[in-house]
């Protein structure tokens, strides 16, 4: 399976995202508290400017001259920068009128009516003020002289420098929540690599060992949390795969083991029976005695086929058994075959029609591939019935292997059996007892071509009308072959 | 010659090639063939490889160290399925190598040509 998107990546994503998050929300948050709390301390700030200011205006109970009077109030305010207009407003015919502003250019600002209010109640009011690039605060108090409401003064404070220095106090606040968010980022991610990536890494690579026949893999994870765990059961699992293919693996090549066993020592004891029955038929002259003794050779015959057999498919089944790869000619192969076939079909009246018309050359081990042309060519006279027999043998080049077919006009197969008659000892019919066969002659055919990496099937259309078995090999390449 | 510690496999074998008018010498054990080729056998030696007290190999080890193996013509005959190593050391001495169960007519067609071309 092919991997999207790893777990890390998910997890730095998870990550950035969190992290990005919180810090947006947290940096959001503190401009709007620091703003707020700028605002608020300003305008204590303004406030109590405004109360020290009327304090100092009323203590000095004399004073009348309007000079004097904004002189005094300059005085008081005049280190402070933020200021830009401050005006006076005393009554005249009973309503407030300017009565001195420090700039004429913004005296159409002031706003008498919150002035009124102010003289009526002698209450301080503010009044914030926001547009596109300017932050205003406008402070409206009373001035007391001589313990009396005499008129209100008004002082318009700009509050840009002071935001300006707050957003620079903001922006160093986000370098550092930036700074201390990519930390923090790095060291989850670390901690993340440490905590669950390496584990999971290492969990993967001793499953992908073990897919691969590796059964000795075993995981160490020292960090005793739920990964350890799973390590631990994964040994634990492994250990268990491992000792039970071994026990499978031992039980297997002992029975290969006593079957080599059983068939090599009924070899030595069938040598007698089956070289001496011949010489013993030939010095009878009793029919009867000749008749028995014809049963006893036929039946040690059978047995002795079977026993060799058994061991072939044995020895092709054990590890030990090694292939002499060589280039062989299969056009050679098959005329060799039917040369020592050749009475056998001649005593059946079965006509052999050779198609193959080139030398086909596969990369396979010259007595093995002779022997399965030696069985499917058996097997064929086997079951032939129809008088003249007909078999024909055909091969054609498919891709780099070879495909070749040998095609009977005998019994056929019914569909119920094609899939069985690879099976070991399997017969086409058990009811018959049939000494020429064994029922092993295709299974050792399959394990020949299937070592050679080929492929070996079988197709009948039914009863009575014929079979043909393909198979297919390996062509003979020499760039491939003569490196190995 | 025939040489092997199964009696029923000297019976055989001496019948066997007895119906064919072979003359058959046969003996249970290494040390008695080479005592056979000492006394001037000539012809050949069917051998098989696994017997007590010397094997096959070993016995034809001796042969070849004793010089004997001018004039006679060597076969394995055994019931391994898997040549020995000792198969490739001692090639040179060995015609063939027959596995039991043989089959009488191919074993006697192989004696016969070994008669024929010497």
């Amino acid at each position: 399976m092919k991997r999207k998107f790893s777990v890390s990546f998910k997890l730095t994503l998870i990550v950035v995202f969190m992290s990005v998050f919180i810090f947006i929300s947290m940096a959001y948050l503190n401009i709007r508290e620091q703003t707020e709390l700028f605002e608020e301390s300003y305008s204590e700030k303004a406030e109590a400017l405004a109360q020290a200011l009327d304090a100092s205006i009323g203590s000095h109970t004399q004073l009348y001259d309007k000079e004097e009077l904004l002189n005094e109030i300059l005085g008081f305010i005049y280190h402070n920068e933020d200021v830009l207009m401050i005006s006076v407003n005393l009554p005249e015919n009973g309503s407030l009128n300017v009565f001195v502003s420090s700039n004429s250019d913004l005296s159409g600002s002031i706003s008498s009516y919150e002035n009124q209010e102010t003289y009526n109640n002698g209450k301080i009011i503010k009044i914030p003020e926001e547009n596109d690039n300017s932050h205003l605060l406008t402070v409206i108090a009373p001035i007391h002289l001589s313990g009396q409401l005499a008129g209100t003064y008004e002082i318009l404070f700009s509050l840009d420098e002071s935001y300006n220095n707050l957003s620079a106090r903001t922006f160093n606040l986000i370098l550092i929540t930036i700074f201390f968010s990519f930390v923090l980022i790095i060291s989850f991610l670390l901690l993340m690599r440490a905590t669950v990536i390496i584990p999971i890494n290492t969990l993967k690579k001793a499953f992908d060992k073990i897919s691969k026949g590796d059964l000795e893999t075993r995981v160490s994870i020292s960090s005793h949390d739920e990964f350890a765990e799973l390590a631990n059961s994964f040994n634990k699992m492994t250990q268990d795969l491992e000792s039970r293919t071994r026990d499978v693996e031992k039980l297997l090549k002992e029975k290969n083991m006593f079957i080599y066993q059983l068939g090599h020592d009924l070899k030595t004891p069938l040598t007698p029976i089956t070289t001496l029955l011949p010489l013993i038929k030939n010095k009878v002259k009793d029919e009867k005695i000749k008749e028995m003794v014809d049963a006893v050779l036929i039946n040690s015959n059978y047995m002795k086929n079977l026993v060799t057999k058994t061991l072939k498919l044995a020895l092709l089944n054990s590890p030990n058994v090694k292939f002499e790869f060589e280039k062989v000619d299969l056009l050679n192969l098959l005329n060799q075959t039917l040369r020592n076939k050749s009475y056998e079909l001649k005593q059946n009246n079965i006509e052999v029609e050779n198609r193959l018309n080139k030398s086909f050359f596969v990369y396979a081990d010259n007595l093995r591939v002779q022997e399965i042309f030696d069985n499917l060519i058996s097997n064929s006279i086997k079951y032939i019935e129809k008088r003249p027999g007909k078999i024909t043998i055909d091969a054609r080049k498919e891709k780099d292997m070879v495909l070749v077919s040998i095609k009977d006009n005998g019994i056929g197969i019914i569909p119920e059996q094609i899939d069985h008659v690879f099976d070991n000892f399997y017969k086409a019919d058990f009811s018959r007892h049939d000494h020429g066969s064994t029922g092993l002659g295709l299974s050792i055919c399959r394990e020949i071509v299937e070592k050679h990496g080929g492929k070996i099937w079988i197709e009948s259309p039914g009863e009575n009308k014929g079979t043909t078995v393909y198979f297919k090999l390996k062509l003979y390449n020499s760039k491939i072959n003569e490196n190995n | 010659m025939v040489v092997d510690d199964d009696p029923y496999i000297l019976i055989t074998l001496r019948e066997l090639f007895e119906e064919y008018g072979y003359e058959v010498y046969t003996v249970p054990n290494g040390k008695d063939c080479i005592y056979e080729l000492k006394n001037g056998f000539k012809g050949v030696v069917l051998m098989d490889i696994m017997m007590p007290i010397m094997n096959g190999w070993d016995t034809i080890r001796e042969i070849v160290k004793r010089d004997l193996h001018k004039g006679i013509i060597i076969s394995m005959i055994t019931a391994k399925d898997m040549p020995d190593p000792e198969l490739n050391e001692l090639r040179e001495y060995i015609n063939d190598y027959i596995t039991k169960p043989f089959e009488p007519e191919e074993l006697i067609s192989i004696v016969r040509s070994y008669y024929k071309n010497n």
